[in-house]
């Protein structure tokens, strides 16, 4: 990553600016002043950001995307079997979750963001219509006045690629490190694709992607297990799993799900799924602790209704945590997305365990969470601990709307840790650049 | 406990005006603890959670501890190279604790009231001050200065008699750590051959406590096993000590005397003899009316784990007939935190459910949490303050010092925004400060 001077960019005042005078919408808002940033003398606004969790934009309006993800959503709440008046409930469905969506806290928050910055209405039009000003156009330059506006020096892209190399981007290229996406290695038609014989072979492959990743720049490996089976992990002996991938590779079951799993009916083949995964996902967590990549751990129940408590609870991570080998080789765990609802264990994971971080991410779109969760964590673990993310997923604008809303309610909870708690600003200086941007560059090795 | 009038010592609002030191401090106003016209300075406290001190500065402490961090996050077995793991961890371990958040809270503390640098070195001077000296003297002014007139003291002694302590002899109550009473070692040594014999033991040490003015019977299980407690006929039990007395555990908990056997029918049978054994301390503690202190919390040393401290199987263990027919007080301490929802749910629930906010009132955000969520659901009679204090007392000092501001914080809200007159917060504020303490451990000041 190159060192940019985009910082003399205009900041966060000059956006306000734009709306100085401006009647937004039918009904007078609040609009934020530089005090809703400020901690005593000590100007947030001012602060480098680093965003840890981003997918890849793409070229689509915020109601494009909300399109795009309508149907799975509706697939998460529609019977699995075919009758009659399926289609209609899906139909049904459509109309209900694209409300439900619209309804959100984050879309308030958006859409208030979006008109504060470029003087739109506050709506889903007024943002669709920034984002259609730009789609065709150089959109890697409106990614980066997005982060040159909100001081975003850099970002963790997550690859959308299944080649473990440095992906291609709309994201400037100099203002991103990259984490690669695992899930397909602990799937069986991944071992048959590689012609694994034995459970060997598989580790083999595995080691060798893992390598590869490290040695093309990968900072760390994405976990996303949680959407389709528990984050806890049993321990099992190399002759069991070589025993599950042979039944499993015996089996033509049929693929399906969002994270793409096979799907088997019979409980022997399931039990054998798990077993096998949980071999595979410990192997992948020590050979990541050898190669010094971070394992990034989703974990969050909220938005899809396929998000299950039981496999996004991160309570069964203690014990991963203090695995023997998994201790030897020093692994380092990102628990992304805060882990809400179980933050508060989160934060009691994040204060035992030296080497357990936490992000923001998702969470980061709805203040008034972002606020408990920070106050969570922050009460209890240090400060370096807990990294700033968006979860900005195709729409970029995501980005600067989480680090402003970063930025004013960090700027809120350390205020009570100064007026009411004894810190003293130099206290909660370290605070807040440790959120924004330092721990991001300690634990990912980012640099700006 | 003597009545003392050291109440007219120098209290908070002298001690803040002091500092400062080249890090500038926010500094404290008299508003930080003041609720309209009630000044929660001025109140009492009493401490229910505090350990025995030691002269010692917060370097030693820190590193004292540090060892066994270092054991929770090493691999048991023998391998090349695990010595250097140690070496870095013990240097990791050592940075996480500095920079907790209870850390810049005891630095600036320190720093405010005696006006030395908010650094772990400045706090370490003045206990190197008072090390060599009259270390019952410098208690006492703490305590004075902060208005602490009184605590509980755990006892640190395997006997059931009032511990020889370097707090002042008049300022401390004390409880009884039954974690020896409840492993077959202990039965063992008694010369027990059945179950009978062992319960019968047991009474005979409660009832000492109870005539040497035990307060509370401490119940540190969470640290190796879950709270709940499984019904187990007396039988069983008698089994279950055969079973243990013939088979040597393989192991023990590291720092306790509690068994560990690979043999999973030998760890069925500790869990059963366990169980039946709580029950039976629960049943005659109230009798006797000592109060049962069970501890509940999963931060800072990585050995605790979520599954053993949570708070949720207690709710069985209230809901026992026996316990119902003796009414047994329980306090759990530290907040059950992570699950302190579910322990303000249980005081709401039960009359003789209590707790304390100890060790997490060291972190005032977390305070801040813990009181919002006790006080949003149950009565204010059911919460009291402590801090963990354990070797250093100026804990003491800091944790009732952030209880003062941090309820006048909570109480603001009350009184502005949920329509609780003064007279409703100056009553909340004296419940969770001292008058709790003295109605449940009976403290008289």
């Amino acid at each position: 990553m190159f060192r940019r001077n985009f910082l003399k960019h205009f900041g966060l005042g000059g956006a306000f600016g734009l709306l100085a005078g401006r009647k937004v919408g039918a009904e007078a808002r609040v609009e934020p002043t530089q005090q809703d940033y400020s901690v005593g003398s000590l100007d947030l606004s001012k602060m480098e950001i680093i965003d840890v969790h981003v997918h890849q934009p793409a070229e689509m309006t915020f109601s494009e995307s909300h399109v795009k993800w309508n149907g799975s959503f509706v697939d998460a709440l529609t019977p699995a079997y075919d009758y009659p008046g399926k289609e209609a409930l899906r139909d049904r469905l459509s109309v209900t979750f694209k409300e439900h969506l619209y309804r959100m806290p984050r879309q308030v928050g958006m859409e208030a963001y979006m008109a504060r910055t470029y003087g739109v209405e506050a709506s889903p039009e007024g943002v669709d219509s920034i984002q259609a000003k730009h789609i065709g156009g150089d959109y890697t330059a409106y990614i980066r006045s997005i982060l040159d506006r909100e001081k975003i020096s850099a970002i963790l892209l997550q690859s959308a690629d299944r080649e473990p190399v440095r992906p291609k981007s709309l994201v400037p290229d100099d203002r991103f490190a990259w984490s690669y996406y695992t899930n397909y290695m602990i799937q069986p038609d991944w071992a048959e694709e590689k012609g694994a014989q034995q459970i060997g072979d598989v580790t083999e492959a595995m080691d060798s992607v893992l390598e590869s990743a490290k040695s093309n720049g990968c900072a760390g490996l994405k976990i996303s297990a949680a959407y389709y089976r528990p984050l806890s992990i049993e321990k099992v002996t190399e002759a069991q799993a070589d025993r599950d991938l042979k039944a499993l590779l015996a089996s033509d079951a049929p693929y399906g799900g969002h994270h793409r799993i096979p799907l088997y009916d019979d409980p022997a083949l399931q039990r054998a799924l798990r077993s096998y995964q949980d071999f595979l996902l410990r192997h992948m967590y020590v050979k990541a602790g050898e190669l010094g990549l971070r394992i990034i751990i989703h974990s969050a129940v909220a938005l899809h209704p396929a998000l299950q408590f039981e496999n996004n609870s991160p309570l069964g991570l203690w014990h991963v945590f203090q695995d023997d080998e998994i201790k030897r080789v020093e692994t380092q765990f990102v628990i992304i997305h805060s882990a809400y609802p179980y933050h508060h264990h989160l934060a009691s994971l994040l204060s035992e365990f030296p080497n357990v971080y936490a992000d923001v991410s998702f969470y980061s779109n709805f203040p008034g969470t972002l606020e408990e969760i920070l106050r969570a964590f922050l009460g209890l673990a240090p400060s370096e601990k807990i990294m700033h993310g968006a979860d900005s997923g195709i729409v970029p604008e995501t980005m600067g709307y989480c680090a402003d809303n970063m930025r004013r309610v960090l700027a809120k909870v350390l205020n009570d840790y100064r007026m009411h708690y004894g810190w003293s600003e130099k206290d909660c200086e370290k605070m807040a650049r440790n959120v924004l941007s330092d721990n991001a560059k300690r634990v990912y090795g980012i640099k700006t | 406990m003597l009545r003392r009038n050291f109440l007219k010592t120098l209290g908070l609002g002298g001690t803040v005006g002091f500092l400062t030191g080249s890090r500038a401090q926010a500094q404290s106003s008299p508003r930080s603890f003041t609720v309209g016209s009630v000044d929660l300075s001025d109140m009492e406290i009493i401490d229910v959670h505090v350990h025995q001190h030691d002269r010692m500065t917060l370097t030693e402490y820190q590193d004292r501890w540090n060892g066994s961090f270092v054991d929770a996050l090493t691999p048991v077995y023998d391998y090349p190279g695990k010595e250097d793991l140690r070496a870095r961890l013990a240097v990791t371990m050592k940075k996480q604790i500095e920079l907790m958040p209870r850390q810049t809270g005891i630095q600036n503390y320190v720093s405010r009231v005696y006006g030395v640098e908010p650094s772990i070195e400045g706090v370490n001077s003045i206990q190197t001050r008072n090390k060599g000296g009259d270390y019952t003297a410098y208690i006492r002014a703490i305590m004075d200065r902060e208005k602490i007139t009184g605590i509980l003291l755990q006892s640190r002694g395997k006997e059931p008699v009032r511990p020889k302590a370097l707090v002042p002899n008049d300022r401390f109550r004390w409880s009884y750590s039954i974690g020896d009473l409840i492993q077959p070692d202990w039965a063992k040594a008694k010369g027990a051959q059945q179950i009978g014999e062992v319960t019968e033991a047991i009474d005979g040490v409660l009832e000492t406590c109870k005539s040497n003015g035990c307060a509370g019977l401490k119940i540190p299980i969470a640290y190796y096993r879950p709270l709940s407690v499984e019904k187990v006929e007396k039988v069983q039990a008698d089994r279950d000590l055969k079973a243990l007395f013939t088979n040597e555990p393989e192991a023990h908990v590291p720092g306790r005397t509690v068994p560990l056997y690979d043999d999973p029918d030998l760890a069925k049978a500790l869990r059963s003899y366990q169980d039946f054994l709580l029950k039976h301390i629960y049943v005659k503690a109230g009798e006797l009316g000592l109060v049962i202190i069970i501890h509940s919390a999963v931060a800072l040393h990585p050995a605790l784990r979520f599954d053993w401290n949570s708070p949720l199987g207690l709710y069985q263990v209230f809901q026992d007939d026996d316990i119902k027919r003796v009414e047994t007080k329980f306090v759990i301490i530290h907040s059950g935190y992570p699950y302190h929802h579910h322990v303000a749910s249980l005081l709401s629930e039960f009359p003789n459910v209590y707790t304390d906010v100890s060790f997490y009132n060291n972190f005032p955000g977390v305070l801040e949490e813990l009181l919002r969520t006790f006080l949003g659901l149950a009565p204010s009679e059911k919460l009291m303050h402590g801090s963990d204090s354990d070797t250093v007392p100026e804990i003491m000092g800091y944790s009732a010092e952030t209880m003062r501001r941090v309820m006048a914080k909570v109480l603001n809200d009350y009184r502005s925004h949920y329509g609780w007159t003064e007279r409703d917060c100056e009553k909340m504020a004296r419940n969770v400060f001292a008058e709790n303490a003295k109605r449940v451990y009976g403290i008289e000041t």
